[in-house]
């Protein structure tokens, strides 16, 4: 949850609370995306580590959660989830806002960001 | 293949960038002559074609990715059925219907499908012909289509329908859809074209058959329904909320019962309801275990009123794609004490034979010490010493056994009723069926005539109740137990109760029957307040009925009903107004009234003498608290609740509403394309193959760098 709030409530974080956050999704629930993610990410440490020995400790672990963090994103979005953030009161009601994770462009631009970036990383360190 | 988000294609641009990475030169290492080395490049030397050949797979493999997530962003739809319906062009004259029913609320995502059907009217707009003339009306309601005239500036129209809010009120369409053919067929001009937009429910098209037989009136109309929304869609909500019946009293616990409806296609488990007093924390829940698909079951809820006033009681489930109907409220006006008086009809020494005395002990069941706190005060008197002017002082009046009244007492009782006040009747061996029948005041406040009393049958003895279920809000104690059962109550005798011919069903009518089905307990409402009659005694005389243990939830609930009649009023309907008569002085003075939809202000109109706060914006179900000038605490709050049909959301079957598109053949209507969303989204099929393709990605580039260490 504060991961995703971190992630797409930047922008709103400075006038929100974060007790006021939830998600809506769909299919299946957020925790067992979250279990499953780490999972991944435990592979892809094993696969730098194994994989790529010359590598610094440090550039390792920049790829795997370069690409850990991709993954998680794409199976927020596979659950379809709606980010709801409710913020001041209006009136003694609280002002809600929905945002359609899988409508933002922020997300899409995010997760283009973070592949290419990876990528761009491993060609610089010689790496395919 | 439709894209419901076609600008995240501009992100395919991004194919470049692993592109512009695999053709970006790397950074040569500093040769290091070194003898062992020399084997190595002769090894590696041999295996550059398949290394290369790699490298190719990885970059398309990254094209591919990078494609596909911005296809996954642009939310593909294939159409399985009406992919589009196509009409030929042509200046024409079109009248926009949007469906603006609470079940338009219903969310996928982020967007409803109101929202939905806003942009589906914009594109209707906008893909007429110039020159056209369009007009708008949002289609439900009972004033729906009234201000409908063309707009010329369709930008202005475009904004129009931007601001176009739905509602949360019943759904009609057949206003709107008339108003449109009225405006269609009263002006000359190019061809005439009707589009609905609508997310099909049932409720709306409620009255389809009078819109065939309209459209058949105008066959030069062309009519379109463009269908928006979810073709299915789960939804649970709260469909009913009443109190319990018993009297409103500050500090005391108040029952509610909150009924809740599956409307959706899978059964739902662990529903929690829970109730909310003013809108502070919730103070009590309860669970529903399992609630299958179509089915609705009630829960009982308690909560407790602190102070005198108004006060609102709220039920909600959790949230869910239509939010509105996940919330239903109540408003009742609490006091502190309520003075009850009975007016026996004999004036006996022994306490237990009095007519008055079971009803007194069933109103309040409390100790002698307790009463005097009890927030019913009872007070008996005997039929001949009652006097009209003390019949101000009193909530309700109940007559047992009376004989008759005097006409000086019987005009009090009538104007008690009329400003309000409750009365109960129970007659008996004393009853004059004459006085009663055929006084003019007081055989008017009577729901029904008495005939002449009647034994059971001899080889019956008895007649008993009928048996559940009940329905009436005076049986609230028994609400929604199908097996409840008053069957042990029985009556040796009573009095044929007939309600006269032609009665108005909806304010007087029968609360409790005989087994036999003759009433047993009938009603009547009176101006502002209401008169039950019983046809048997509030004695073990005639009956076993005080000795039964329903008598006290009974006579409580009777208790509620009359002395809540002014609660009945502060529970209304999506769009029914809020009246309320106000003392001469508060006429032209400001009120302020905060609802779902934020403060709105108004003004006390002058009426006469009197003066009248009247506030008609009830579209939306909640809470609406007044406050008139001056106030800080709310003077009056009262409550909306949407239409419970409103949660169905059945669609209309495609055969019926294909009756109403224009017959084959004829000539089809303007340059437009209405893509209608019946398709099927391929978010999750394609998510999963970027899933399936990045995890090649990975372990393709792992095997690469396996092969060929970094050097």
């Amino acid at each position: 949850m504060n991961f995703l709030y971190w992630i797409f409530g930047v922008e709103t974080s400075l006038r929100r609370s974060l007790p006021s956050l939830s998600v809506h999704d769909e299919g299946f629930s957020r925790g067992w995306t979250f279990v499953l993610s780490l999972l991944f990410l435990a592979g892809l440490l094993w696969m730098v580590r194994t994989g790529l020995p010359g590598l610094r400790p440090w550039q390792g672990l920049a790829l795997a959660v370069s690409r850990w963090a991709f993954f998680l994103l794409l199976f927020f979005v596979l659950v379809h989830p709606v980010l709801v953030l409710a913020g001041e009161e209006v009136q003694g009601l609280p002002e809600i806002e929905k945002v359609d994770l899988s409508a933002s462009p922020w997300v899409l631009a995010l997760m283009l960001l973070l592949l290419c970036g990876e990528w761009w990383l491993r060609r610089s360190w010689r790496l395919k | 293949m439709t894209f419901l988000q076609p600008a995240a294609l501009f992100g395919i641009l991004a194919i470049v960038l692993p592109l512009a990475l695999y053709f970006l030169k790397q950074g040569k290492a500093r040769p290091l002559p070194w003898a062992a080395s020399a084997l190595l490049k002769a090894a590696l030397e041999r295996v550059p074609a398949a290394n290369r050949k790699g490298e190719w797979n990885l970059a398309l493999l990254r094209c591919l990715i990078i494609f596909l997530l911005c296809v996954v962003f642009a939310r593909p739809v294939v159409n399985f059925e009406g992919t589009q319906t196509r009409m030929a062009s042509g200046q024409a004259r079109a009248v926009i219907v949007l469906d603006d029913s609470g079940s338009m609320m219903f969310r996928k995502g982020a967007r409803s499908s109101f929202e939905e059907a806003k942009e589906a009217a914009s594109r209707v707009v906008r893909n007429l012909e110039g020159g056209s003339s369009v007009a708008f009306c949002t289609g439900t309601g009972p004033s729906a289509g009234t201000a409908l005239k063309f707009e010329s500036d369709s930008r202005a129209l475009r904004q129009k329908l931007q601001e176009a809010q739905a509602g949360e009120g019943s759904g009609d369409l057949f206003p709107g859809i008339r108003a449109a053919v009225n405006l269609l067929a009263g002006e000359g001009g190019a061809r005439g074209e009707i589009f609905v937009v609508t997310d099909s429910q049932t409720l709306a098209w409620k009255r389809i058959a009078e819109v065939q037989s309209l459209l058949g009136q105008h066959p030069e109309i062309l009519f379109q329904v463009v269908a928006v929304g979810e073709s299915k869609a789960n939804n649970l909500a709260v469909t009913d909320l009443t109190t319990d019946g018993t009297v409103p009293a500050a500090g005391r616990g108040i029952g509610c019962y909150a009924k809740v409806g599956n409307f959706g296609e899978s059964a739902a488990e662990n529903v929690r309801v829970t109730l909310r007093v003013d809108n502070l924390p919730v103070s009590d829940q309860a669970y529903i275990a399992r609630l299958d698909p179509g089915k609705s079951a009630t829960v009982r809820l308690f909560g407790t009123l602190s102070g005198t006033g108004a006060h609102s009681l709220t039920a909600a489930i959790p949230t869910d794609a239509l939010e509105y109907d996940n919330e239903r409220s109540v408003a009742v006006n609490t006091l502190r004490q309520m003075n009850v008086l009975i007016v026996e009809g004999t004036n006996v020494p022994i306490a237990t034979d009095r007519d008055g005395y079971f009803l007194a002990h069933a109103l309040a069941p409390v100790s002698q010490e307790q009463k005097k706190g009890h927030y019913l005060q009872v007070s008996t008197v005997p039929s001949s010493e009652l006097e009209a002017p003390a019949l101000k002082q009193y909530g309700l009046i109940i007559l047992s056994n009376v004989s008759k009244l005097s006409p000086s007492v019987a005009q009090a009782l009538s104007a008690f009723v009329e400003d309000g006040g409750g009365v109960a009747v129970f007659p008996g061996p004393n009853t004059d069926l004459l006085y009663y029948n055929s006084d003019r005041v007081f055989s008017s406040l009577l729901p029904a005539r008495l005939g002449t009393p009647q034994n059971a049958p001899a080889e019956q003895k008895f007649v008993p109740l009928q048996k559940g279920p009940f329905g009436h809000a005076v049986m609230n104690a028994w609400r929604d137990q199908p097996t409840a059962s008053l069957g042990a109550v029985h009556y040796k005798s009573f009095f044929p109760l007939a309600l006269p011919e032609g009665t108005d069903r909806t304010q007087n009518g029968v609360v409790l029957a005989l087994a036999d089905g003759r009433p047993a307990i009938v009603e009547k409402k009176k101006g502002d307040g209401r008169v039950v009659l019983f046809n048997s005694t509030a004695t073990p005389r005639w009956n076993n009925l005080p000795l039964h243990p329903a008598f006290v939830p009974l006579i409580q609930g009777m208790a509620g009903y009359l002395a809540g009649e002014g609660n009945g009023s502060l529970v209304l309907s999506t769009g029914q107004p809020f009246v309320r008569s106000l003392g001469a002085g508060e006429a032209g003075k400001d009120f302020r009234i905060r609802g779902p939809q934020g403060m709105v202000q108004g003004r006390v109109e002058k009426n006469g003498n009197a003066a009248v706060l009247k506030f008609s914006d009830t579209g939306y179900g909640g809470v609406y608290s007044v406050f008139l000038e001056g106030t800080a605490r709310p003077d009056f709050v009262f409550a909306v609740q949407p239409d419970p049909r409103e949660s169905d959301l059945r669609k209309m079957p495609q055969q019926e509403l294909e009756g109403l598109k224009p017959r084959p053949g004829e000539q089809p209507g303007t340059g437009l394309v209405i893509h209608q969303k019946t398709g099927h989204e391929l978010w999750m099929e394609l998510g999963l193959l970027i899933l399936a393709l990045s995890l090649a990605e990975v372990f393709l580039a792992y095997r690469l760098n396996r092969r060929v260490p970094a050097s």
